[in-house]
C-alpha cells in the first residue's frame, strides 16, 4: 500500500478513534468524581 | 394513564441507544463508496471538518432541545417558539416516510438469510435479485403482484420491532446493548476475515489512497456534508426524544463527541470490511477493484453475496453478513418509531402503548406497497425525496429556529451548564452560519437537478409524485400543528 495511504489510515484512527477514547476516559473520570463526591 | 416522563436506566444506556440510532445501513454501504468515489484517504478531511463543523454541533443542539424541553420534537419546538411547531412535525412526517420502507430493506435480509443457507442467489447474483426475487416490474408505474415472500419478511420484522418496543424505554435500555453490540462484534469477524483473503490490500488501496486535487471539488465538500448529516440520524427528530429521556443533570456535550465519533469510527472500521472483500472479488473474478465496486443496494445484494459464494464457509458468512444489516436496520427502526410515537403522545397525551401496535400495523400495510413487483422503484424515489429535501429542509430550519430564534448563545450557555466541557462560541458561527448555508446550497443545488434532470430516469409523473409526497408532509406539518393538543 502507498505511505500515504497509510498516512490516512492513521490519521483516521487517531482522529476517530482516539477522540472516543479521549471522551470516553473523560466521562468515566466524572463519573468516578462524581462518585467520590457522594 | 402515565404522565410520567419515562428515563434511560443510565447515561451509557442513553448513549448506546444513540449510537444504535445514528449507526445504519448507510454506514456500511454508503461511507466506504462515497469514500473511494470522492478522492479516497484525501475525503476524511472533508468529512472530519464537516463531522467538527456540521455533525457534532447539530448533535449538541438535538441534545440540547430535548433535554431542556423535556419534550419531543413537535413539542419541544412549540415550546422554544408556538409558530415553530411545525418543524419538529416535519421531522416527524419525514421520518414517517422513512418508516415505511426501511423495514422492508430488513424484510430483504430475513430472505437472504434464508438463502444464505444455500448460496440461493448462485452465480449470478444480480439476475436473482432483480428477476427471481424482487420479480421487477418495468417501472414505477405498473406494481404489478405482491411478492409473499417479502410480506412474510416484513411481518416478521414489524413483529420483532413491536416485542422490542411495546415495554417501553427502560426494557429497550437492556435490548439495544444487544443491538448495538451485535453489529459491531460481526464488523470485526468480518474484517478480520476480509484483511486475511489474498487480494484484500488491493480493495485497501482504493479505499485508502488519496487523491487530494479532489479537495478542490466543491462536489466533494457537499457530499462530505452530506454524508455526515444523514450517517447521523440528525433532523428525525430522533437524538431530540432520546435526550427527552435523560434525567437531569446529565451532560450533553460529551455525550454528543461520544456519539458522533462512534458513529463515523464505524464508517471508517466497515470500510476495510467492505474494500477487502471487493479486492478479493476482483482478484477471483480477474477484474479491476472498480468495476465489482457499487453502493447502496448493489452492494448489500449483489456484490457481497457474489463474494460471500467464492469465500470457504460461505453460508456462515452469508448469514452473518444479513444478521448484520439486519440489526442495522431494525436499531435504525427504533429510532424512528420512538420520536413518532413520542410527538403524538405529548401533545394528545394518547397512551403510547395503544398507538404502538397502530403504528406497527400501519406501517405493515402501508410497507406493502413497497414488497410488490414495483415497489423497488417507488422506494428508490421514496428514499431520495425523504432525505435529500425533507431532512435537509428540516436541519435547515431547526438551526435557524434555535440560531436566532431561540438565540444560539441561550442555548449554548444551557448546554454549558450540564456538560462535562464546555463548548464555545465556535458552535454558535456553526449553528448560526455554516451548517444552514452548507444545508441551503445543498438544497438548492438538489432541487436544480431535479428540475433539470428529474431523478434516476423515471418517468416525470413519478418524479411529481415525489414533489407531491414532499409538499404534502409540510401540509400535514402545519395541519398537525394547528390541532388543538390536550394541555393546551
Amino acid at each position: 500500500m502507498p505511505v500515504s495511504a497509510i498516512i490516512m489510515l492513521v490519521i483516521g484512527c487517531v482522529v476517530l478513534y482516539g477522540g472516543l477514547a479521549y471522551c470516553i476516559s473523560r466521562a468515566i473520570r466524572k463519573k468516578d468524581a462524581n462518585t467520590k463526591t457522594e | 394513564m402515565n404522565n410520567q416522563r419515562e428515563r434511560w436506566t443510565s447515561r451509557s444506556s442513553f448513549i448506546i441507544a444513540s449510537i444504535g440510532a445514528a449507526i445504519g445501513l448507510g454506514n456500511v454501504w454508503r461511507f466506504p463508496y462515497i469514500c473511494y468515489e470522492h478522492g479516497g484517504g484525501a475525503f476524511l478531511i472533508p468529512y472530519f471538518v464537516a463531522l467538527l463543523t456540521a455533525g457534532i454541533p447539530l448533535m449538541i443542539l438535538e441534545h440540547g432541545l430535548g433535554r431542556e424541553m423535556q419534550a419531543g420534537a413537535p413539542s419541544a419546538f412549540a415550546k422554544v417558539r408556538k409558530g415553530t411547531e411545525w418543524v419538529g412535525w416535519l421531522g416527524l412526517m419525514v421520518v414517517m416516510l422513512i418508516l415505511l420502507y426501511y423495514p422492508v430493506i430488513a424484510a430483504w435480509c430475513v430472505n437472504y438469510i434464508i438463502f444464505s443457507f444455500t448460496l440461493g442467489w448462485g452465480a449470478d447474483a444480480n439476475a436473482f435479485f432483480e428477476s427471481d426475487f424482487l420479480q421487477l416490474s418495468t417501472g414505477p408505474g405498473i406494481l404489478g403482484g405482491i411478492r409473499w415472500p417479502i410480506v412474510i419478511g416484513l411481518a416478521v420484522v414489524w413483529v420483532g420491532i413491536y416485542l422490542c418496543l411495546f415495554k417501553g424505554i427502560k426494557a429497550l435500555s437492556k435490548i439495544v446493548v444487544y443491538t448495538v453490540i451485535i453489529p459491531w462484534v460481526i464488523l470485526v469477524i468480518m474484517v478480520v476475515r476480509g484483511l486475511t483473503l489474498p487480494g484484500a490490500l488491493e480493495g485497501l488501496k482504493f479505499y485508502l489512497t488519496p487523491d487530494f486535487s479532489a479537495l478542490l471539488k466543491p462536489g466533494v465538500w457537499l457530499a462530505a456534508y452530506g454524508q455526515i448529516f444523514f450517517t447521523l440520524s440528525l433532523a428525525m427528530g430522533t437524538m431530540i426524544v432520546y435526550s427527552s429521556y435523560l434525567p437531569r443533570r446529565t451532560d450533553i456535550a460529551n455525550s454528543s463527541f461520544i456519539v458522533s465519533l462512534a458513529n463515523c469510527g464505524t464508517s471508517f472500521f466497515a470500510g476495510f470490511a467492505v474494500f477487502s472483500t471487493l479486492g478479493y472479488l476482483a482478484q477471483a473474478m480477474g477484474v479491476g477493484v472498480p468495476e465489482v465496486t457499487k453502493s447502496g443496494l448493489g452492494l448489500a445484494f449483489i456484490v457481497y453475496p457474489t463474494a460471500i459464494r467464492l469465500l470457504p464457509f460461505a453460508a456462515l458468512f452469508g448469514v452473518l453478513f444479513f444478521i448484520l444489516l439486519i440489526t442495522l436496520a431494525i436499531d435504525s427502526a427504533f429510532s424512528q418509531i420512538i420520536p413518532y410515537i413520542a410527538g403524538f403522545t405529548d401533545k394528545w397525551k394518547f397512551n403510547r402503548k395503544r398507538v404502538l401496535p397502530i403504528v406497527c400495523i400501519g406501517g405493515f400495510l402501508i410497507g406493502i406497497v413497497f414488497t410488490t413487483r414495483g415497489g423497488f422503484y417507488w422506494l428508490d424515489i421514496v428514499d431520495y425525496f425523504a432525505n435529500t429535501f425533507g431532512l435537509t429542509l428540516v436541519g435547515l430550519l431547526e438551526c435557524i429556529v434555535i440560531g436566532y430564534i431561540y438565540k444560539a448563545h441561550k442555548a449554548r450557555e444551557y448546554i454549558n451548564e450540564v456538560s462535562e466541557f464546555k463548548i464555545g462560541r465556535w458552535w454558535d458561527i456553526c449553528i448560526m452560519v455554516i451548517t444552514p448555508v452548507i444545508l441551503g446550497v445543498s438544497f438548492i443545488w438538489s432541487l436544480i437537478l431535479l428540475i433539470q434532470k428529474g431523478y434516476g430516469g423515471y418517468p416525470m409523473w413519478a418524479t411529481f409524485v415525489g414533489v407531491g409526497i414532499t409538499v404534502g408532509i409540510v401540509v400535514l406539518s402545519f395541519v398537525l400543528m394547528g390541532v388543538r393538543g390536550k394541555e393546551e
